[in-house]
């Protein structure tokens, strides 16, 4: 499904990067993960503006796509503290909907509360769990396992 | 239209477009300047008509772009401006020739042209055409302002009668107008159709509003294009529709922002964009009244969302044209620029990408202009690190590998631009403020990997430009900040590169005086700063403690809490001219590369009110090698110069070459930020020499062993050298109590048990004041004796003990006289400790009376248990008083030698002693003599003065290693017969027989049957009166084996009464008692006077009973004193 999954921290650091196995060059993933950021931050305060006015506690935390490039197609998350999931998907790849991604993010962002509940885990430090490891793979995996079927 | 103006903006649309061109031999400065003055001109009120219009001025316009004249004007160049250099009248024949060429190029699309030639001298210049004007330099160009807006003027009118021609035009036959691809798909239109009318008429209503916006009428403009938008969408003329959109979008945009527009290079400025809260606001002033505005507005597009959708339906019209390529590009920009200032990002965002995806045919070089004007774009909305990602797009498209010229100069500079997008603050401009609070964290953990791709090509490209310093300073940065992402290799790599560079950025750049200063905290980063107190022999102390007189209470907390403030954590102080150290804990946070820091040393600052006082302290510093992750300690030595506080705030150091300064107060990690050390004024300092005595010296303290015996008196004197540079001029010491420590283990070091510890008694410590102030001052390098005397008093000698200890700390306070008066001094601290042996053994000490009134008989044990030969001698006595032992071995010294003992010898002393030597002491303190009791009570003054009586007195070796002292025996145990024996019996006998006085010699002869008078003369020699003396007289055989006959009725004869009672005896008064005897028998007859008196002088029950029973228990009536008894006589009486 994705090629592509990220962690961010609220400082807007990664705290965990992922990309599909078969990518050749992880670091334009980084650079477009990376500048997605620009897109997360901009929504998160237009919706931050509306919701001082309305019910501040409503905020949707999945952003939808970010942008489109000509490849991939990037979906963005925030939670309420502020950690930032982007998930990468082609574009060539019709068969996801919105809703797919949502709720991959919904199972990225549980995984991500578990990782917190580690009393092991320090905050802001790298993501290092094999649960979520598993989780995120599990994501990235269907896709590869589909390759191989067709 | 292949060229795309990458810097359109809606303006643009409002703007007639002149072309500049320049000729001939004129020099760059001059064209631009030319330029520039022409360029003063871009608003232009035209006064007959009473318009304002805009002129763009560009220099060589593409000329294929005028084609599309017809589809958006403002691309159409309608006037032409030719800047030529000529020197001489053939020259300018020339150029009228080419001026005259380019004018029938460019004949379809120009309404006007000017020559402006320069360079021709005053008389030269011949006005021979009004098109061409010759001047003799650009700056003497007086007319300028003249020309060039009469050449506008006259473009203007002929735009104006074009408009005007198109207003009045009324007829129905109007040529198709067309974008120069359409051209050859005009034929296959059916010119007849009312659909083709219709898009002809169309398109004329756009164009026209075109015309009329450049022409100043923005009114004209809105509602044309809204006519000929209804025209041409009826017709799905979508081209132009498209056109009609983008025109209306732009004049809407020009009539809500033509301010923002002036202030075009401020609007990236966020402070003043956010002014622009709503967008309406802004309307500009200059559009006239408030009520034509309202007119205008009305016809305008109402809301940014509006705005937005329009224009976004005329880029996707454009899109669906493969031609329309560079227009759709230069609409998204100008979308894009408008939006920026609407806030309005994401759809801002949108159109910026569309530009991105359009593909166009175009060279490398506008390639990178393109993705740089995106990347600018980008940032205009806030999107920094899109902005960031294509200026790095753009400059690696500068040394795309397919090039023949890589352009690394532009790469370079794209990328520095880029840093910003990626919050690398590489420049070091971390404490500018440019940074709020949310930024700085960014720029603190940012996006390692990218980052890390960002640095490398940096430090690639300005190594590539030989710029070694930037290149430094990147790899620096990388190292600081990024080294834990940094992988092995490429760490060794950045660290060999660094190094390279150190030799030759010395070399190229030691003159450079704008050397920048880094600021490595973190290379190597310094974990701990602890300032050391100087060594305890250093250390300044407080002569006399202040007295606080401020507060009437001895303790109140609030004082005490103050007090601690100003202690702050530092409470030691340095020393001027004494090297002070601080050690700090440096780590070398890199994994694989050992550091060399050189040149490390303090950062100090004076606390002097004078500014750049710099020899107030000497830093030294030091070159350290830190091994990969190691931290290790390194001691910095500083030396105060100066009698001031000093605050120690960073610390300076070469690493890699780069010298680098760090203040503490910008090291969060590190909990004090200042050190403020106090400096005493200079202090001599004094050093042990070591030349003698038992030391047990460690750093603070020092220890002095001192052996002694028993009564021992030694002056031991320390020597001190002076090795400061200053006068040593006061001295004060300072003795404490000695205290008796234990020894537990005698070879080895002193343990003193604190437990026990217990004042001692026995040993007097003394100093010469006087003799100590002789030797002052002292000078630098010199030496002085302190001298102390040391008496081992007091030492019970008669038991055997084995070892005794006692210390006493000795402190010596010292300073010179500029530190006096500060009360500063340096201090010295020796422990004495004494060891007491014992030598001699004085045991079995007897008092008796002696054979003779006032004296008593003294006998001693005496007992060698060391190992040398001990004389012993007196100073009072004299070879009369010693009894025993008999062989004298001469006079010492005025002491006479009483006897010499060996080792382990055993030596039994006798000694005869007149009372007198007590008497004045006895005198002298009224002391009773009749009364025993009271004399009891003075026991200790009473042995005190017999000590002194006897003043024994031992030696042993000689020469240097002669060894003397007292003999103490007033400690030794007394019994009350000796206590009795000692002290004068108040009266003295006087026995005459015969009137012959016989005390002395106690013998006498008699015949028997011959009376013999006995004379006994009782001499009270007290000052107190005796009383109720009660005599009798004692006859009795001594049979010498313990028994003695009493019963001597048959044998003398006794004339006269044997016992006689006296009321009183005065003071000083005798008495006698008469007697005449004689003898019947032959044989030796004791005769004695016995006191009979119920008690002992008034001695109570008690203490009588001892006393008889210990007399009774004598055998020798010889040890009774003559207080009871007179002295004995013996009578031999023999045969006439």
């Amino acid at each position: 499904m994705a090629v592509c999954i990220a962690v961010i921290a609220k400082e807007n650091y990664p705290l965990y990067i992922r990309c599909s196995a078969n990518v050749e060059d992880e670091l334009k993933f980084h650079f477009t993960v990376h500048t997605s950021l620009d897109v997360v931050e901009e929504k998160i305060s237009s919706t931050g503006k509306t919701s001082t006015a309305g019910a501040p506690d409503m905020r949707e935390f999945y952003l939808g796509q970010l942008y489109p490039s000509e490849d991939y197609r990037i979906y963005g998350y925030v939670t309420n503290t502020k950690v930032k999931f982007v998930m990468v998907v082609e574009a060539s790849n019709t068969q996801i909907r919105d809703n797919d991604v949502r709720s991959m993010f919904r199972r990225l962002h549980n995984a991500y509360t578990s990782v917190v509940c580690n009393p092991f885990y320090i905050l802001g430090s790298n993501i290092s769990s094999k649960a979520f490891e598993k989780v995120v793979a599990g994501m990235i995996v269907d896709e590869q396992k589909k390759e191989l079927f067709t | 239209m292949s060229v795309a103006n990458y810097n359109a903006s809606c303006k643009q649309h409002s703007q007639i477009l002149i072309c500049v061109q320049s000729h001939g031999n004129i020099s760059l400065t001059d064209f631009d300047e030319a330029l520039s003055r022409i360029k003063k001109h871009e608003h232009l009120t035209v006064t007959d008509a009473g318009r304002k219009i805009n002129v763009r001025f560009e220099v060589d316009v593409p000329a294929n772009n005028s084609e599309w004249g017809f589809f958006q004007p403002h691309r159409r160049v309608m006037g032409f401006i030719m800047i030529a250099g000529c020197s001489t009248a053939m020259d300018v024949a020339l150029l009228h020739e080419v001026f005259q060429k380019k004018k029938e190029t460019l004949a379809d699309f120009i309404f006007d042209a000017r020559c402006f030639v320069f360079g021709m001298e005053n008389s030269l210049i011949q006005q021979r055409n009004a098109a061409m004007l010759q001047y003799p330099d650009v700056k003497t160009w007086k007319t300028c302002d003249k020309d060039i807006e009469e050449f506008l003027t006259s473009v203007f009118y002929v735009l104006e009668s074009k408009r005007l021609h198109i207003v009045g035009d009324k007829s129905d036959k109007l040529p198709l107008l067309t974008a120069p691809f359409e051209r050859q798909q005009v034929s296959s239109y059916d010119s007849d159709s009312r659909s083709y009318r219709k898009k002809c008429a169309g398109r004329w209503k756009k164009h026209l509003a075109d015309i009329s916006l450049l022409s100043g009428l923005t009114l004209d403009a809105l509602q044309n294009y809204h006519s000929a938008l209804d025209m041409l969408v009826s017709v799905n003329d979508q081209v132009w529709v498209g056109g009609a959109l983008e025109g209306l979008c732009v004049t809407s945009a020009i009539v809500w922002y033509s301010d923002e527009d002036h202030n075009q290079s401020e609007a990236g400025n966020p402070a003043l964009s956010k002014q622009a809260l709503d967008p309406r606001n802004l309307v500009s002033s200059k559009m006239g009244n408030s009520a034509t505005l309202a007119y205008l507005l009305k016809y305008c597009i109402q809301t940014p969302e509006d705005f937005v959708d329009r224009y976004k339906e005329a880029v996707i019209n454009y899109s669906r044209c493969k031609h329309l390529g560079v227009v759709e590009l230069e609409a998204c920009i100008k979308a894009t620029k408008v939006m920026a200032i609407m806030k309005k990002s994401m759809e801002a965002s949108e159109f910026l990408q569309n530009a991105v995806y359009i593909t166009l045919n175009v060279t490398e070089e506008e390639r990178i202009t393109r993705y740089s004007i995106v990347a600018d774009l980008y940032r205009a909305i806030n999107f920094h690190r899109k902005s960031a990602f294509y200026k790095r797009v753009a400059a690696m498209q500068c040394v795309a590998p397919n090039l023949n010229k890589p352009n690394w100069q532009k790469c370079y500079q794209l990328l520095q631009h880029s840093l910003k997008g990626y919050h690398l603050n590489v420049l070091g401009d971390e404490n500018k403020s440019s940074f709020d609070s949310e930024l700085s964290d960014q720029v603190k953990y940012g996006w390692p990997q990218v980052r890390l791709r960002v640095l490398h090509e940096l430090v690639f490209s300005s190594r590539r430009l030989g710029k070694n310093k930037m290149a430094v300073r990147y790899m620096l940065y990388l190292l600081m900040h990024m080294h834990q992402h940094l992988l092995e290799t490429e760490e060794k790599e950045i660290c060999a590169g660094l190094e390279s560079f150190v030799g030759k950025s010395t070399l190229h750049e030691q003159n450079d005086s704008d050397v920048d200063v880094h600021m490595l905290y973190n290379l190597p980063q310094v974990l701990e700063i602890v300032p050391k107190p100087l060594l305890f022999l250093a250390q300044p102390t407080i002569l006399q403690a202040e007295q606080s007189t401020d507060s009437v209470f001895l303790f109140t907390p609030s004082t005490y809490q103050s007090l601690k403030r100003v202690e702050q954590h530092i409470d030691f102080k340095w020393c001027v001219n004494t090297p002070a150290e601080i050690q700090l804990q440096i780590h070398n946070p890199l994994h694989h590369h050992t550091l060399h820091v050189s040149e490390l040393r303090l950062i100090c600052e004076s606390s002097s009110e004078e500014e750049k006082e710099v020899d107030f302290i000497e830093s030294h510093q030091v070159s350290l090698d830190i091994s990969p992750n190691s931290t290790i300690q390194a001691t910095l030595v500083v030396v105060p110069k100066k009698n001031r506080t000093i605050k120690i705030k960073g610390y300076e150091s070469v690493v890699f070459g780069v010298r680098s300064q760090c203040l503490f107060s910008d090291m969060n990690w590190i909990p004090i930020n200042l050190f403020e050390v106090e400096v005493t004024p200079a202090l001599p300092m004094l050093q042990r020499e070591f030349s003698n005595c038992n030391l047990n010296c460690d750093e603070n303290e020092c220890e002095i062993e001192v052996h002694f015996y028993p009564g021992e008196i030694k002056t031991l004197c320390i020597p001190y050298t002076n090795i400061s540079e200053v006068n040593l001029d006061e001295i004060e010491i300072f003795l404490s109590q000695p205290v008796d420590t234990h020894k537990h283990n005698i070879s080895s070091a002193v343990t003193t048990s604190t437990k026990a510890d217990k004042k001692c008694n026995w040993l007097k410590l003394k100093f010469n004041k006087e003799e100590l102030n002789s030797q002052l001052p002292l000078l630098p390098q010199k030496s002085i004796q302190i001298p102390f005397q040391i008496e081992a008093t007091n030492v019970v000698t008669s038991g055997a003990f084995d070892l005794k200890a006692c210390s006493s700390d000795v402190q010596i306070k010292y300073s010179c006289l500029e530190a006096f008066e500060k009360n500063w001094c340096r201090m010295v601290s020796v422990k004495l400790v004494v060891m007491l042996h014992p030598c001699l053994l004085i045991s079995n000490l007897n008092i008796s009376s002696a054979t003779r009134q006032l004296n008593y008989i003294t006998t001693m044990q005496v007992e060698n248990i060391c190992d040398d030969v001990i004389r012993v001698t007196s100073c009072k006595l004299n070879c009369d008083n010693i009894v025993k032992p008999t062989q004298l071995t001469g006079i010492e010294n005025g002491h006479i030698v009483i006897t010499d003992l060996d080792a382990n010898d055993k030596k039994k002393l006798k000694f005869q002693i007149p009372t007198s030597t007590l008497c004045t002491a006895i005198l002298e303190n009224k002391f009773d003599p009749l009364s025993i009791t009271s004399n009891i009570s003075n026991e200790d003054f009473i042995q005190d003065k017999f000590n002194e009586a006897m003043s024994l007195e031992w030696r042993t070796g000689s020469g240097a290693k002669l060894r003397r002292g007292k003999i103490n025996i007033s400690l030794c145990e007394f019994n009350l017969t000796n206590f009795v024996n000692l002290v004068t019996a108040p009266i003295y006998w006087e026995f005459l027989v015969n009137d012959i006085i016989i005390t002395e010699s106690g013998k006498c002869s008699v015949a028997i049957g011959e009376p013999c008078p006995v004379t006994i003369q009782l001499k009270n020699i007290t000052e107190h009166m005796i009383s109720k003396l009660d005599l009798e007289l004692e006859i009795f055989q001594d049979q010498e084996n313990g028994f003695r006959e009493w019963n001597m009725e048959d044998c003398v004869l006794c004339m006269g009464c044997q016992g006689q009672y006296f009321e009183e005896v005065a003071p000083g008064s005798s008495i006698d008692f008469e007697i005449v005897l004689m003898f019947l028998l032959v044989g030796q007859y004791n005769v004695r006077l016995k006191r009979m008196s119920a008690n002992y002088d008034g001695i109570s029950d008690k203490c009588s009973g001892v006393l008889r029973r210990t007399m009774s228990n004598q055998s020798n009536p010889e040890v009774l004193s003559y207080r009871e008894f007179s002295p004995k006589v013996v009578f031999t009486a023999v045969r006439k």
